[in-house]
């Protein structure tokens, strides 16, 4: 099988917000809205004695996938590369898949009222490109490839950092694909949610019951 | 208002109408006031048209619906083919009324639509069964759905129901409402036991903020006292002559108060097991 | 795949217009936010067509990052990093990404406007390029015949202004002494000065684009000292990514940074200091060092001057002229442990002596002391756990530091902070003596390196020559505070209070006319409501910028500045030369290098002999005669590379240099052709002057920078470095009422006062955060997300709690800001939350470069009832700022 997937080396982010931008850029996200959000988890500690780490958030590209599973019109689907996207002209905006996904990772397009999310830039890598989060990324922290295939760069990745540095968010049965990359030695993985994740300061995220665009 | 309260009104006007059909189906089988087949066959099916309408209210395309019927897997395709289906029932039974169709003819279309009604209740809460959401990810969840169109159905029966009710009758009605509620009460007791023993736990899904958090109100007053207390006591009143349908008439809007407030909670409650953006 | 850019925008182009004017509540002709409406080009002509790809440079902050600008009909619709810039390898930030929203931003200056309505009421009428450089020449020459030309005063922005030679080169043209920028004395200047004084080579700012070595293919470095910087967020894709490779290979890094940056957290070692302290704990490590004998003696006899006698009442080094009849003037004196007495040391060595570095001796009935010896006198109170207890950390932390430290080779980035505080030359002298002595100086792995230039900038970063020569001693001696903080000659500029004084006191003579061309000046000085009562006394302002800022709101005219993806420049990136080039231009922008021409050009016609001057050929030599167009000037250039712009724009990148040969070590050691000796530092005795005697005559003279010798400053500079507490400190009388030391630092999302007006970085950060240690919040009553009051003895401001353990709970951190959206509000966007509001720029200054405090001053802080009003932190409402593409127009006639 192939799937496709990012690898986000946390070791190696600095928390520039670049990504955030490049993905912006290259695929006309509406304010707001978000493909991709750095989050600052952390400084877990009491002063001076702390932990942090940048926590980018992109889909987690599931391998059973919920999202797909809950849409009525097969809007959202798996494509043959294991990548999870939305066919704009089918999705009827119900927003099931919202609410089916375990990590809000997707968000409403009120202008187009369809559901949206990284792509992980489909259209750049269809012709050999890179994702745009992937090259601008000045940490040169985010990697893409084909996590099936132990060749690909990010299986490599991977296969570096080993086992036990290799993170990934909670599992509800959705197999999420995304791997983090974070070595104790720099900060402990977080594996619930922490309550502060600093942009939440700034922009308190929107939950499916209290999205902005409802 | 934020795009819950769309699906609020959807599942709770789906219950109140899933309800409202069983009821005419229960008299289907004890044979008593044959005037209320009618408008409450037709209450019924405002109901859930008021329930559909407000699906389609919560849809960014709804001209695009369509789509969904090749994907008879989904959620949304259960609940819309289900309220297709009960309608479609409740509409066969309209016309066999209308035709003055044989008592065993009605008795079987209203049989088939109360076995499609409590599908349909039960299907509208099944659909939120969902891993990503924590506090949604039980079967509890559907059976309170389920229980709220049984309980609306007993106050429905209520109201349909000829002024002297036998002694037996009413007794049955009586027990049968309260043990609805009895369930309800269950459930609902269950469900915050639920919440309470995620492996995620996080407090916008917990129990405090329930039973004392900023949910409390809803909970306290909405959920219990609302929706089973006050119906419970409307019960077990004994109505003077011609005050039962009043009595039910308040039963029922409480009982619909209070399937409002549940589906609030819920969708409160409904958190992600992280939220990224 | 959707054309992404186009859609979206062409839905919000008929929206966001009226959505500028009407939240800005603006229903004037040609208000500061032009009414766009009429003016909106169609957004669709740039769907369809071919996408071009031109090479160009960043400037959305002063490290000019490689980029790839996707232009499709003349519009730029995407931009991506350019592979093949060496220093960040096809990355790119956040703020160099937004480019476009920058570019193409509703909100930009369009045309030249003249003010008609009153000063801050943001009134103005369009008017022709032509009249308004005539009536600015009009101005400047009335007033030069009045007031005398140093009435007239120029300011621009430092940090981000690759070419603020440009102003300087016109105030000499035009014959005022009169310049400044917020950075200089709070940027830079404090090491550039230092370092060239005491090494003759650059600064190790990793944000400046130095500290060259560490993008080494293979640099020896094992541990990195960020101190006072934060690469992460000063410099993403230059720094920030060469740290992170370095990181990944094994070196260790120590971050001395109050605030808990990516950097902080990544290092092995984090020193919080308080700040404004950094003295006391650089003086602790020269100490430690010293004493425990981790310096590179060897080294330190032989290269720097250390072991030369100084008097000890003159502070003078002692010379061979002054011991021997022959003797020359330029070899020092070293007390010989063989002989027992003072010999000249013949440079570089002399193999029959034996100097001591240590001892206090007597020579012809004088004392005297080796540098070395004053030097570990000056540090000798500073132990680790003295240092600890003034700069607030844990002596064994400190330790830790040090010995990843003395494990080297190994090497100091010393950032930005330290030329914050007035303790900031002796800072920077602190860290070139440090890196000095542990022998951490043009060897593999160590930050101080010289690398060949390309030749086609001097200084090597800029394109417009300064032709000092063209301003006469009687107007330099008139520099306002350049003769007390003599540090500021080199790089020509003013100082900035005695600038502010002037005008308040007409003191000693008063300043009338202001040209500014840089952003906010509220955003950025210190102080920035003392500015206030002297724009009332200033008769005629100027300001030329892409937007209209806070400023503009006190101008007379406004002139409208190219973005970067409008202008034209070289760049130098290790052995690379690069073109930032012009890929568009839009409505009547102009190049600030051609506008300075352009106005001297007036004033040559109108009969300044000295602006004539500047045009002649022949007498301005290698400083170049004014040009009449950017490619003339690059043309002039680019000569020592024997290509022109046009052809080399097609190379660039370029090298100008093979890698191998530009990658050198040790230039100290390589033989001087023509003595047949190394060729050793570029300072008059060879060696590191590590005690610093330049510093002492530069404040007697002016020397070596001053083109005319100067009356001496009031006292002597010091040789060596000293602590100095911060005037304001917790301890200070001021610490009762204002306990919280406040600090600044950057933010990755934006540089300086800029891009507050782009809609993609405004809805990461839309109102400064102060950050405050939850012990500290407790005790003045402040909860997370809180709105509160800043206030020092200056004024207050609001911002938005963090209430965060990453900072100290005795310090504070804020950063500057200001509000596009509330321009035409009686704030005029600068007053709401802008920790300028609080900063210091009174006495005492840094002595040699006349430093005021931005950081390291009190503060107290405490909840706020609400949010100030007007501005905009949710990201719906900065959709009137998503960009309204136009396409390509000619450069302005004029
Ligand atoms: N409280 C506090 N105050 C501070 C600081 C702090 O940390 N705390 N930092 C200080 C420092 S280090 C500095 S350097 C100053 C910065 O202060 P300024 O330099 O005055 O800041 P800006 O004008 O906002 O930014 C520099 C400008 O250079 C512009 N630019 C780009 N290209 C050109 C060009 O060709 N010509 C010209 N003229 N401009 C161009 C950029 O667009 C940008 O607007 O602020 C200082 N002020
Ligand atoms: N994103 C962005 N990048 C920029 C700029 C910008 O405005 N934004 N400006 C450019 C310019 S002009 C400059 S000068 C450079 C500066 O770049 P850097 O030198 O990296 O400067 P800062 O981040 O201002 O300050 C560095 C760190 O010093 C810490 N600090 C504060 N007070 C003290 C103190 O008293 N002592 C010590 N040791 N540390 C202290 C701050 O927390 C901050 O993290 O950045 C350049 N790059
Ligand atoms: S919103 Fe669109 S993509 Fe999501 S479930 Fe509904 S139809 Fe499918
Ligand atoms: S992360 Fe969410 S949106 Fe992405 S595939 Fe998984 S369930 Fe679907
Ligand atoms: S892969 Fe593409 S779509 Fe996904 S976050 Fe990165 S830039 Fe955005
Ligand atoms: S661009 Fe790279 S380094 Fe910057 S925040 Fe994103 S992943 Fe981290
Ligand atoms: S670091 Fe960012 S803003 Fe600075 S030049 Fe590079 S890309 Fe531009
Ligand atoms: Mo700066």
């Amino acid at each position: 099988m192939v799937q496709k997937t990012l690898v986000i080396d946390l070791d190696r982010c600095i928390g520039c917000y670049s990504c955030e931008v490049a993905c912006k850029q290259e695929n006309n996200v509406a304010l707001g809205d978000y493909y991709g959000k750095v989050l600052t988890v952390g400084p877990v500690g009491e002063f001076p004695n702390l932990q942090q780490y940048f926590l980018p958030t992109v889909c987690q590209e599931c391998r059973d996938a919920p999202c797909v599973k809950v849409c009525p019109t097969g809007a959202s689907y798996k494509a043959d590369d294991g990548s999870i996207l939305i066919d704009k002209e089918k999705c009827i905006g119900c927003r099931y898949c919202m609410m089916a996904c375990p990590y809000g990772a997707r968000s409403f397009n009120a202008e187009e009222k369809v559901v949206e999310k990284c792509t992980m830039c489909k259209h750049l890598t269809d012709v050999g490109g890179e994702p745009a989060c992937v090259k601008a990324c000045p940490a040169q922290a985010r990697f893409y490839g084909d996590i099936d295939d132990p060749k690909s760069i990010v299986s490599q990745v991977v296969a570096n950092a080993g086992a036990e540095n290799v993170h990934s968010l909670p599992d509800r049965g959705n197999h999420p694909t995304v791997r983090y990359i974070l070595h104790k030695e720099n900060a402990e993985w977080q594996a619930i949610e922490p309550k502060e994740t600093w942009r939440e300061f700034h922009q308190p995220p929107r939950t499916e019951g209290e999205n902005k665009n409802g | 208002m934020g795009n819950e309260w769309a699906l609020v009104f959807f599942t709770s006007f789906v219950a109140l109408g899933a309800g409202t059909f069983m009821a005419v189906g229960f008299n289907e089988w004890r044979g008593f006031d044959p005037k209320v087949r009618w408008s409450g066959a037709v209450a019924a099916i405002i109901l859930l048209s008021l329930g559909g309408f407000s699906s389609v209210m919560h849809l960014g395309h709804p001209e695009r619906i369509f789509g969904a019927l090749g994907h008879p897997t989904s959620g949304i395709f259960m609940e819309s083919s289900m309220i297709g289906l009960t309608a479609l029932c409740i509409v066969a039974y309209l016309v066999a009324l209308k035709r003055n169709a044989a008592l065993g003819t009605l008795r079987f279309i209203a049989s088939v639509g109360v076995v499609l009604a409590a599908i349909l209740a039960f299907a509208v809460g099944d659909s939120y069964i969902m891993g990503a959401r924590p506090a949604w990810d039980t079967l509890i969840l559907p059976l309170i759905y389920l229980m709220t169109a049984v309980v609306a159905a007993c106050f429905a029966y209520n109201i349909m129901h000829k002024p002297n009710l036998s002694v037996g009758d009413s007794i049955t009605t009586k027990s049968l409402t309260l043990l609805a509620l009895l369930v309800m009460a269950v459930l609902i007791i269950a469900y915050v036991v639920h919440i309470s023993s995620d492996d995620f736990p996080d407090y916008s899904r917990s129990a405090t903020r329930i039973l004392s958090g900023d949910l409390a109100p809803l909970f306290w007053a909405g959920i219990v006292l609302v929706g089973i207390v006050i119906p419970a006591i409307l019960a077990l009143i004994k109505p003077a002559n011609n005050s039962r349908s009043t009595l039910a008439i308040i039963a029922l809007v409480c009982v619909f108060i209070g399937a409002i407030s549940f589906r609030l909670m819920m969708f409160k409650l409904g958190t992600s097991v992280w939220q990224f953006f | 795949m959707k054309q992404s850019f186009f859609d979206r925008r062409d839905f919000l182009k008929a929206t966001t217009i009226i959505g500028v004017s009407g939240a800005l509540g603006l229903s004037l002709s040609d208000g500061l936010i032009p009414k766009a409406k009429a003016e909106t080009h169609d957004a669709t002509s740039g769907v369809g067509g071919e996408i071009k790809i031109v090479k160009t440079n960043c400037r959305a902050c002063i490290h000019n990052c490689g980029v790839l600008a996707h232009v499709k009909n003349g519009r730029v619709v995407k931009l991506e990093g350019n592979p093949e810039y060496p220093m960040s390898k096809g990355t790119l930030c956040a703020k160099g990404l937004a480019g476009i929203q920058a570019l193409y931003n509703p909100n930009r200056n369009k045309y030249p406007m003249l003010r008609v309505g009153k000063r801050g009421e943001n009134k103005w009428k369009r008017i022709s390029w032509n009249d308004a450089l005539q009536k600015l020449a009009d101005t400047l020459m009335d007033t030069r015949e009045k007031y005398g030309a140093e009435a007239v005063f120029c300011s621009t922005g430092g940090g981000g202004n690759p070419q603020f030679p440009s102003i300087a080169r016109f105030c000499n043209a035009f014959g005022t002494p009169n310049w400044f920028e917020p950075g200089c004395s709070q940027c830079y200047l404090p090491r550039t000065l230092t370092w060239d004084l005491m090494y003759g080579g650059p600064a190790s700012s990793i944000a400046d684009s130095e500290a060259l070595e560490l993008y080494s293919k293979d640099s020896k470095i094992k541990t990195l000292v960020l101190w006072g910087t934060s690469v992460s967020y000063s410099c993403p894709a230059g720094g920030g990514r060469i740290l992170t490779e370095l990181r990944s290979k094994g070196v260790r890094t120590v971050s001395v940074d109050p605030r808990f940056t990516p950097d902080a957290a990544r290092a092995d070692v984090w020193l919080p200091i308080r700040p404004g302290t950094d003295v006391a704990l650089m003086l602790s490590w020269i100490r430690y060092v010293i004493a425990n004998n981790h310096y590179d003696k060897d080294f330190v006899l032989k290269w720097t001057n250390l072991p030369f006698l100084v008097n000890t009442k003159t502070h003078m080094l002692l010379r061979a002229s002054e011991l021997v009849s022959d003797g020359d003037s330029n070899t020092f004196v070293i007390w010989d442990t063989t002989s027992k007495s003072a010999k000249p040391l013949t440079y570089p060595w002399d193999e029959k002596l034996i100097p001591a570095l240590e001892g206090e001796f007597n020579v012809g009935g004088e004392t005297y002391k080796t540098g070395f010896q004053l030097l570990k006198d000056r540090v000798e109170p500073y132990t680790l756990e003295h240092a600890a207890k003034i700069c607030w950390l844990e002596k064994d932390k400190i330790e830790q530091a040090l010995q990843l430290y003395i494990q080297g080779p190994s090497g100091i980035s010393l950032g930005v902070a330290t030329d914050q505080h007035p303790n900031s030359t002796q800072a920077a002298m602190s860290i070139c003596i440090l890196d000095s002595i542990m022998g951490n100086v043009e060897k593999p792995g160590a930050l101080m390196q010289r690398r060949p230039h390309s030749g086609t900038m001097e200084p090597s970063t800029y394109i417009v020559p300064e032709a000092r020569k063209l301003l006469s001693e009687e107007q330099l001696n008139k520099r306002l505070g350049a003769i007390e903080h003599k540090g500021l000659l080199q790089w020509g500029a003013a100082h900035i209070p005695t600038v502010l004084n002037a005008i308040l006191t007409a003191k000693p003579y008063q300043p009338r006319v202001w040209i500014e061309r840089s952003g906010n000046k509220f955003a950025v000085l210190g102080n920035a409501s003392s500015w206030l009562p002297a724009i009332d006394k200033v008769d005629f302002i100027a300001h030329m910028y892409m937007y209209p800022t806070s400023f503009s709101s006190y101008a007379d005219m406004l002139l409208p500045a190219a973005e970067w993806l409008e202008t034209n420049m070289l760049v130098e990136s290790l052995n690379m030369l690069c073109g930032r080039q012009a890929v568009t231009h839009t409505w009547e922008t102009m190049d600030e290098t051609l506008f300075w021409s352009k106005l001297a050009k007036r004033l040559a016609d109108m009969g300044h002999e000295n602006c004539q001057k500047a045009f002649d050929a022949e007498f301005m030599g290698r400083d170049l005669p004014y040009w009449n167009t950017m490619e003339e000037l690059l043309d002039a250039r680019l000569k020592p590379l024997s290509i022109t712009w046009k052809e080399f724009i097609k190379k660039s990148p370029m090298e100008f240099m093979p890698y191998d040969k530009w990658h050198q070590y040790y230039v100290y050691k390589q033989v001087d052709p023509e003595t047949g000796l190394p060729v050793g530092f570029s300072t008059p005795s060879k060696k590191l002057e590590l005690y610093g005697e330049r510093f002492i005559e530069l404040g007697r003279t002016g020397r070596p920078y001053a083109t005319y010798d100067l009356p001496p400053a009031s006292q002597d500079y010091d040789a060596l470095p000293y602590y100095a507490e911060p005037h304001e400190n917790p301890n200070a009388d001021v610490g009762k009422e204002f306990p919280l030391v406040m600090t600044n630092g950057r933010l990755p999302m934006f540089h300086h006062g800029t891009l507050r007006n782009v809609p993609w970085l405004r809805e990461i950060y839309p109102v400064p955060e102060i950050w405050i240690n939850p012990v500290a919040a407790k005790k003045y009553g402040v909860e997370q997300s809180d709105w509160v009051w800043v206030e020092s003895r200056r004024g207050k401001t609001q911002a938005k709690a963090r209430v965060t353990e990453g900072i100290a709970p005795g310090t504070v951190y804020m950063e500057r800001f200001w509000f596009p959206e509330t321009l035409n509000t009686e704030s005029h966007g600068w007053k709401e939350m802008n920790v300028n509001v609080l900063s210091k720029n009174d006495a005492p200054f840094n002595d040699v470069c006349g430093t005021y405090t931005l950081r390291g001053y009190q503060v107290r802080v405490y909840k706020a009832d609400s949010a100030p009003e007007g501005v905009w932190t949710e990201p719906e409402q900065f959709a009137p700022w998503l960009p309204n593409p136009s396409d390509p127009t000619p450069e302005a006639e004029a």
